[in-house]
Order: structure tokens, then C-alpha cells, then sequence
């Protein structure tokens, strides 16, 4: 029983009153437990499949003009906005890109991730000592530091480790990482995957892993699926699509990985 | 923190020092200035007012030293007397000042608490009907005359309907009158002209709020606030406001000269006691002590205004608070 | 490209009404002495005060003057003193804010601050001491808009300057040991003449208010020259019995700003490559 399945999902985005498909028709499904990654360069349509996940394809941009989301057997694209906002960030939660831009610079980063709880708790749960337990889960030794800091006195590192709390902070049932890793440093990208894999673990999350990294997925996900152009060209277990790649387009994607790493991973 | 004030407060002393330097500039070097006037037929600035000059500017000292003796003056607030009653320059000032303060303390206040609202709105329905309808409005209030708007409000709340008060700050009988009477006269005074400034000062805070809040809504913070499943109110005005505001800060500091120097000519219709009036009658009387005076005055006060705004802002913006 | 800019303003509905506005004026300025119905300085002292009527269409004045001739012959007036303050304005404020933004170190500290220096008057204040001691007239009131209206436009000018200098293509032509006149002119300037386009529109809309303003108190343009803004003092003279002759000059004083308001608001729009 799959935990989410998406059935014919289009999504349209608007600019300069012209209409640009970004998704066309397309349907999936994500096992609960399972590291899915989705894969394609930049303007497939990858990130979109993570926004429409969380109904956050904001007016100004563009809309999902069709199909339906399955989520706990309901549809979520014909939910009110109320009931949307109670699975947001409780139910799905999501990692951005860039955490440059993905958190307020006007807020300390403490502030930021007790928002996510503020409105969960039961009154009498002390706030600040769950959000200091986030941290502490993403790796951070000097908790109390890092809850007074604002953005900008922190790494690319840290902040995204500050997303990652604030998107694990409810132990969320699914957690989209959309390239969460692609704005940072070498070094920084192995920490931040590192603790990703584990975060998944421990709180047995399922994970949908968005990157343009063949080789990334293929080292950390369960499943992939290939997309071009707004379709799904390709989707399959891991290991069976590196093996026996049937349509071109993923021939090419596996033929440019390098040797080493997708050996390494087959064994 | 108290680093960047200071240094901040360092940087304002040229640029005082430079507002006395223009002012006096602009005053000796424009045909026509207190040197030439000694020659001229002008009634007003006669033989007599030539030895006050002389003594006042030092006219036959080379320019530098009048420039240095003058500002070793008004480092006192000594700016010299009126040519026409005698009286002290600053002493003139200090009466208008509190109506000019007055008049631009309540239309800021009522500019902040239209323009900012409107333009949240305008942005958050961007392109849509109310949107329009407010960039059209503001725009009216920023291309109309103030003038010929003060004259035709006039006609028709203070003559045609008799609503309203045609000039001045208060009634004949202001000091027989109650306190709350007194209150009242002054509001009823005072509704046109904040009025008029105002609506004619919304359009540059209103279009800033608006393109400022645009821009905000796009950032990824405000998608990962939606994200977290906040309350859409929470998102536009804990998230999206306080960082839209930011700039707004230091735009409304920079508006203040337009705002006191707007009052040049509608003071002088409603006949209001305020520093515009003065500085015009000054200048059409050639009143150089008060016009100087004026001047130095006028631009020191939007200098300690911009002075605040960018104060406010460093203490609104975190990044620039700790570095 | 130039097709691509056109396109996004006309899109605009305000910016088009604008233009519109704008053209028209235009056309009403260069044919004012055809479409005059009469001489705007000839007087009939026996028509005095005659309200709009047949062969008077807005009117006429304390000296039996037509008002829609006169507002016709105005439009040069405001036109001709918008373009002329906004051009000398260009030029003080481009030649500035680039040798600021470009040479950097002292000379952009000197020329800064004496902007900021400038920018601590009201402008209005300013251009009054100097009209009320020099000669007012039509040349006068041009010259010395253009000349104080500059320093917002330097600043402007300056900023854009510093954000190109960072670029790589600057650096890599600098490299390259191009002459600093050619880098300035041929590398920097094109890329800071949008937003000097756009503050040049709105300016012209502020110096035709201005130039209303200074003739309202008697200051700018001198009869027999027809002006919106003299119109208007004798308009609050006789106002009690004459409206139209606070109307008609004030509305289109009001339609003219407003008209390069929008227009300039729309190239903004246009030009910016973040907006629509």
C-alpha cells in the first residue's frame, strides 16, 4: 500500500500571460519507507513534482491544472486550504535548495523552527527545549548558540542543518529534499547527506530525494525516477535501472556516471 | 552597535558643515545677494540696512572670512536680525517651528498609516482591480498641484459648505475658547492642510511598500513558511512585512525634505504660521538674516531625520546590527 | 530588442494612456497656432469673464482673453520647460554619478557628499532664493530646475555603476586595456540608461509642476507668455465667480504630470527585467 500516489498530475506555470506546461499527465507512486529520488536537469520538472506534493505552487507562478495526490486515502488537490495547511510541515515536510534564501533573515534561526511547533504542542510543552532537541538531532553541538543566531551568522552548512531541524522538528511521515545539497560546498554536501540518511533512519522516514545527480541517487535511494521535459521518461528499483536502462535518455545519464561510484554501488 | 552610531553621527559633521557652506554660497554668489543689494533701489534694504549688513557679514572681508566669522555666529544660533522688525532671526524660527512640526508630524503619521497598508494590499491583489484603482490614486495625489488642490478644497469646505476654516491655525476668539475648544479649532484648522499634504506625499511611501512586498513574497523563506504549514496572516505580516518594511525605513527618511519643502506654497494659501510661509515672505522681502536661517534650519532637520531613519534601520535589520 | 521593450510598455494599459496623453500634447504644443481659435494675448475688454460658450469653448479671462488658446499655448510652456530642466538634469546628474561610481575613492566622496548636501534642502526652497533674486522668466525657471533637480539622478547613477564595475565582462574588458572613455561610454553607459530613462520621464513630470508652481507665486514664466500656473493665479483672484479659470489649468497641469507618471512607471516595468 503505496503512501502517496499521484494520478495524471499536470501543473501550468504562467509568466508574461504565456502558459508554460511544467508537468504533463504524469502518475507515481512512493512505498512508505523508501528513499525515492527523482532525477533530471534543470527545467524537467523534478521540483515541481516536490511543490505539488506540498501544495506549494503559489498563485503568482503557475497552478496544477489536473489530476489528483492520494495521501492517507484523501485527495489533496480537492482539500481547503485549512486542511492543507494541517498536513504541511506535520505530515510532509521539505528541505529547500538554496539555504541562503530558504530562511527569514529578519529571524533568529530558534524562532524560525519553533514556528513549525508553536502550533502542535500541547500547552505546557516547553518550546524552546524541543526546538534545542532538533538541533541537537542535526548535528549541533552549541544548541543554544545556534537558536539565537540569525542567518547570517551562520555557514551554508549549518543552515541547512537549521532547515533540516525545522523540517524533522514534527517527525514528519515524508520528507522532500529538494537538491539540498547543490548550494553547498563539497565537504558540506557529504555532512548534510550524510545526516539526511540517518535523520531517515532513525525516524523512519520516507524520502523523496530531488537532485540532477545520477550517481547521488544511485547510491542513496531505493528507486529512482528519470524525468525530461515534464514527463517521467524512466522509473524503476535502483539497481534495475543502472543494470538494463531502457529508453536513451537514461542510457546517456547512466553511460556519463563515473565508473567507480556505480561499480562501488552494484556491489 | 553604539560604534556605528558614532561613526554614523562622525559622518554628518562635512555634510553640516556643508549646508551652512551652500546656504551661504547660494545666498552671496547669486546677482542680486546681500553685497549687490547695497546698490540697489530696493526701498526695503536701504542706506540703513547696509551698516547692519556690513557689520553682520563683514561685506568688505574677502568671502572666506565672512563665511568663517558667519558660521562662528550660528554655531551660537545667532543668525542675525530680521531686516524687517528687528527681531531676531531664530526667535522667528522658534515661533513657526512647532506649527510646521505639527503639520508635518500629523501628515507623516497619516501617510505611514494609509501608504502601508495600501501598498501591502496593492501587492498582495498585484494587477488586480483594487490594485489599479490605488496606483491610479496615488498617482493623482502625486501629479496634482497642491497648491491648486488647497485652493479648490478651499472653495468648497471652507466657502461653499462652510465646513471647515478658510486659514491659519486658529480662530479670532482662539483664547476665550475651552480646552477641548481649543482642541477642536485646531483640529478643524488643521484637516485640509494635513489633508492635502498628505494625499499629496502617499504616492512614493505607497509604490516602495508595494514593489518591496512583491519582491519579498517571492523569496524562498516565504515558500518554506508556507511549508511549515503557517497561517497565511502569520506569513504576510510576521515573515513578509518585517522584512518588506526594511527599506521602507530609510525611503521615508529620505522623503522628509519633500515633505517640509512642499509647504513653500500651500502654507502660504492657507495662510498657515509655519516655517514655509516664513521662508517665503523672507525670500520676497530679501530678508536674508531669516531666509539663511531658514535655510540651515530646514536642512539640518531633515538631516537629523535621515539620521533617525537610518538608525531605525540598523536597529530593524539584524545584519547590520553585529557588524 | 528595442520591439521586445516597446511591446512589454504598450502591454501596460496606464503606461499606453500615458503615451497617448503625452503625444497628444505634443501634437496640441507644435500645432497650438493652428488649433487657437484666437491670438491668446489678443484682449477684449467688453468679453471679460465670459464663461464656456459657443466660440469661447473654456471661456475667457479678466481681459477678455481666451482661455483654450491660451491653455494650448500653455502646453509649450510646461512641455518646453519639462524636457529642457530634465535634459540639463541628465547630463549634470549622468556625467556625475559615473565619474563618481567609475573613478571611486575621493572624487566619489566629494561628489557624494555634496549630493547628500543638496539633497538636505527641499528642492523647491532652493530654486525659490535663486528665482526670486535672479530675473524670473522662461529661461531662468528652466535652467535652474535642471540645475537642482540633478543629485537624485547621480546617486541613482552611481549605484548602478558600482553593481556593473563588479561584473566580469567590466573586468575582463578592463583587462583587455580598453581606453577608460570607451569603457565608460561604450561599456558601462548602455547598461545604466534604463533606469536614467525612466527617472528622466518621472522628471519631466516634476519639473512642469514645479515650473506651475513657481509661476502661481509670479516667479516663473512672465505675461504675455501664456503658462498654466499664471493662469492659475488669476483663477484664485476670481475664483468666486469665474471657475473655469482654476478648472481648465489645473486639470491639465494634473493630466500632464500624471500622464509622465505613468508613462514613466510603465518603462520602469518594462525595463526591469524582475517585473510581469
Amino acid at each position: 500500500m503505496s503512501i502517496i500516489t499521484v494520478h495524471n498530475l499536470s501543473v501550468h506555470y504562467s509568466r508574461d500571460g504565456e502558459i508554460i506546461p511544467a508537468l504533463r499527465n504524469i502518475s507515481f507512486e512512493i512505498e512508505p519507507g523508501e528513499t525515492l529520488a527523482i532525477v533530471g536537469e534543470s527545467g524537467s520538472g523534478k521540483s515541481t513534482v516536490a511543490l505539488s506534493l506540498m501544495g506549494l505552487i503559489l498563485p503568482y507562478e503557475g497552478k496544477i491544472t489536473g489530476g489528483e495526490i492520494i495521501f492517507d486515502g484523501r485527495n489533496l488537490l480537492v482539500q481547503s486550504q485549512e486542511q492543507w495547511r494541517s498536513i504541511r510541515g506535520k505530515d510532509i515536510a521539505i528541505v529547500l535548495q538554496d539555504p541562503f534564501s530558504s530562511l527569514n533573515p529578519v529571524l533568529t534561526a530558534g524562532e524560525q523552527i519553533a514556528e513549525s511547533v508553536r502550533h502542535t504542542l500541547v500547552a505546557g510543552n516547553d518550546i524552546k527545549a524541543t526546538v534545542l532537541n532538533a538541533l541537537r538531532e542535526t548535528l549541533f553541538t552549541d544548541t543554544e548558540r545556534i537558536y539565537a543566531s540569525y542567518p547570517h551568522q551562520l555557514s551554508g552548512g549549518q543552515r541547512q542543518r537549521v532547515a533540516i531541524a525545522m523540517a524533522i522538528i514534527n517527525h514528519p511521515r515524508i520528507l522532500i529534499a529538494d537538491e539540498p545539497t547543490t548550494a553547498l560546498d563539497v565537504t558540506t554536501q557529504k555532512e548534510v547527506l550524510d545526516l539526511l540518511v540517518r535523520l531517515k533512519q532513525e525516524l523512519s522516514l520516507t524520502m523523496v530525494f530531488i537532485t540532477h545527480n545520477l550517481a547521488l541517487a544511485a547510491m542513496r535511494a531505493d528507486r529512482v525516477m528519470i524525468m525530461r521535459e515534464g514527463t517521467i521518461v524512466e522509473s524503476g528499483p535502483t539497481a534495475a535501472v543502472f543494470r538494463h536502462p531502457h529508453h536513451a535518455y537514461t542510457q546517456a545519464l547512466v553511460a556519463a556516471v563515473p565508473r567507480l561510484k556505480y561499480r562501488e554501488h552494484i556491489k | 552597535m553604539i560604534n556605528y552610531f558614532f561613526r554614523r553621527l562622525l559622518l554628518t559633521i562635512p555634510v553640516l558643515l556643508g549646508i551652512t557652506l551652500l546656504t551661504f554660497l547660494v545666498m552671496h554668489l547669486t546677482p542680486g545677494s546681500p553685497a549687490d543689494t547695497m546698490t540697489d533701489m530696493n526701498l526695503k534694504v536701504s542706506a540703513q540696512a547696509k551698516s547692519r549688513l556690513a557689520e553682520l557679514y563683514g561685506l568688505n572681508k574677502p568671502l572666506h572670512v565672512q563665511y568663517v566669522r558667519w558660521l562662528g555666529r550660528i554655531v551660537r544660533l545667532d543668525f542675525g536680525n530680521s531686516f524687517r522688525d528687528e527681531r531676531p532671526a531664530i526667535r522667528k524660527i522658534a515661533e513657526r517651528l512647532p506649527a510646521t512640526l505639527l503639520l508635518n508630524i500629523l501628515s507623516m503619521g497619516l501617510i505611514l498609516i494609509i501608504a502601508i497598508p495600501l501598498g501591502v494590499l496593492a501587492a498582495l491583489y498585484q494587477k488586480k482591480l483594487f490594485d489599479t484603482v490605488a496606483t491610479i490614486g496615488v498617482y493623482i495625489g502625486f501629479s496634482i498641484p497642491a497648491f491648486w488642490l488647497a485652493l479648490m478644497l478651499m472653495i468648497l469646505f471652507g466657502l461653499k459648505l462652510g465646513w471647515l476654516p478658510l486659514s491659519g491655525l486658529h480662530s479670532i476668539n482662539y483664547d476665550d475658547l475651552s480646552l477641548p475648544g481649543k482642541c477642536l479649532d485646531l483640529a478643524r484648522h488643521l484637516v485640509l492642510p494635513v489633508f492635502i499634504s498628505a494625499f499629496t506625499g502617499l504616492a512614493g511611501l505607497t509604490r516602495y511598500t508595494r514593489s518591496s512586498m512583491i519582491d519579498v513574497l517571492k523569496q524562498d523563506y516565504i515558500r518554506m513558511a508556507y511549508a511549515k504549514g503557517l497561517p497565511r496572516r502569520r506569513i504576510l505580516f510576521h515573515h513578509a512585512l518585517k522584512n518588506a518594511l526594511l527599506p521602507v525605513i530609510t525611503i521615508f527618511g529620505l522623503s522628509l525634505p519633500g515633505l517640509i519643502g512642499g509647504g513653500f506654497i500651500f502654507e502660504t494659501i492657507f495662510a498657515y504660521p509655519g516655517m514655509g510661509r516664513l521662508g517665503y515672505d523672507a525670500i520676497m522681502a530679501r530678508d536674508y538674516p531669516v531666509v539663511m536661517a531658514v535655510g540651515v534650519i530646514v536642512a539640518f532637520l531633515t538631516l537629523a531625520g535621515n539620521l533617525i531613519a537610518d538608525m531605525s534601520y540598523a536597529i530593524a535589520d539584524p545584519r547590520i546590527t553585529l557588524k | 530588442m528595442m520591439r521586445f521593450y516597446m511591446l512589454r510598455l504598450l502591454k501596460q494599459k496606464s503606461a499606453l494612456a500615458g503615451l497617448i496623453i503625452i503625444l497628444a500634447l505634443i501634437g496640441g504644443g507644435i500645432c497650438a497656432q493652428i488649433l487657437s481659435p484666437c491670438d491668446p494675448a489678443q484682449q477684449h475688454v467688453v468679453k471679460r469673464l465670459q464663461s464656456p460658450q459657443a466660440g469661447y469653448l473654456m471661456g475667457t479671462d479678466d481681459l477678455g482673453r481666451d482661455v483654450l488658446s491660451r491653455m494650448l499655448h500653455g502646453i509649450r510652456v510646461s512641455l518646453g520647460v519639462g524636457i529642457v530642466a530634465v535634459g540639463i538634469m541628465v547630463i549634470i546628474g549622468t556625467l556625475l554619478g559615473l565619474t563618481a561610481g567609475y573613478c571611486g575613492g575621493l572624487i566619489d566622496s566629494i561628489i557624494m557628499r555634496f549630493v547628500d548636501i543638496v539633497l538636505c534642502f527641499p528642492t523647491f526652497f532652493l530654486i525659490l532664493i535663486v528665482i526670486a533674486f535672479l530675473e524670473p522668466s522662461l529661461y531662468t525657471v528652466m535652467g535652474v530646475i535642471g540645475i537642482t533637480s540633478w543629485p537624485g539622478l547621480a546617486r541613482l547613477v552611481r549605484a548602478e555603476v558600482l553593481s556593473l564595475r563588479e561584473r566580469d565582462y567590466i573586468a575582463a574588458a578592463k583587462m583587455l586595456g580598453l581606453g577608460r572613455a570607451r569603457l565608460i561610454f561604450v561599456h558601462i553607459l548602455p547598461n545604466v540608461i534604463s533606469p536614467i530613462i525612466v527617472a528622466a520621464t518621472l522628471g519631466v513630470g516634476d519639473a512642469i509642476l514645479t515650473e506651475s508652481g513657481l509661476s502661481f507665486l509670479g516667479l516663473g514664466v512672465q505675461p504675455p507668455v501664456a503658462s498654466w500656473g499664471q493662469m492659475l493665479t488669476t483663477g484664485k483672484e476670481y475664483i468666486h465667480i469665474a471657475w473655469w479659470l482654476s478648472l481648465f489649468p489645473g486639470c491639465a497641469i494634473l493630466i500632464t504630470v500624471l500622464a509622465f507618471n505613468l508613462l514613466g512607471e510603465g518603462l520602469r516595468n518594462a525595463l526591469d527585467p524582475k517585473q510581469l
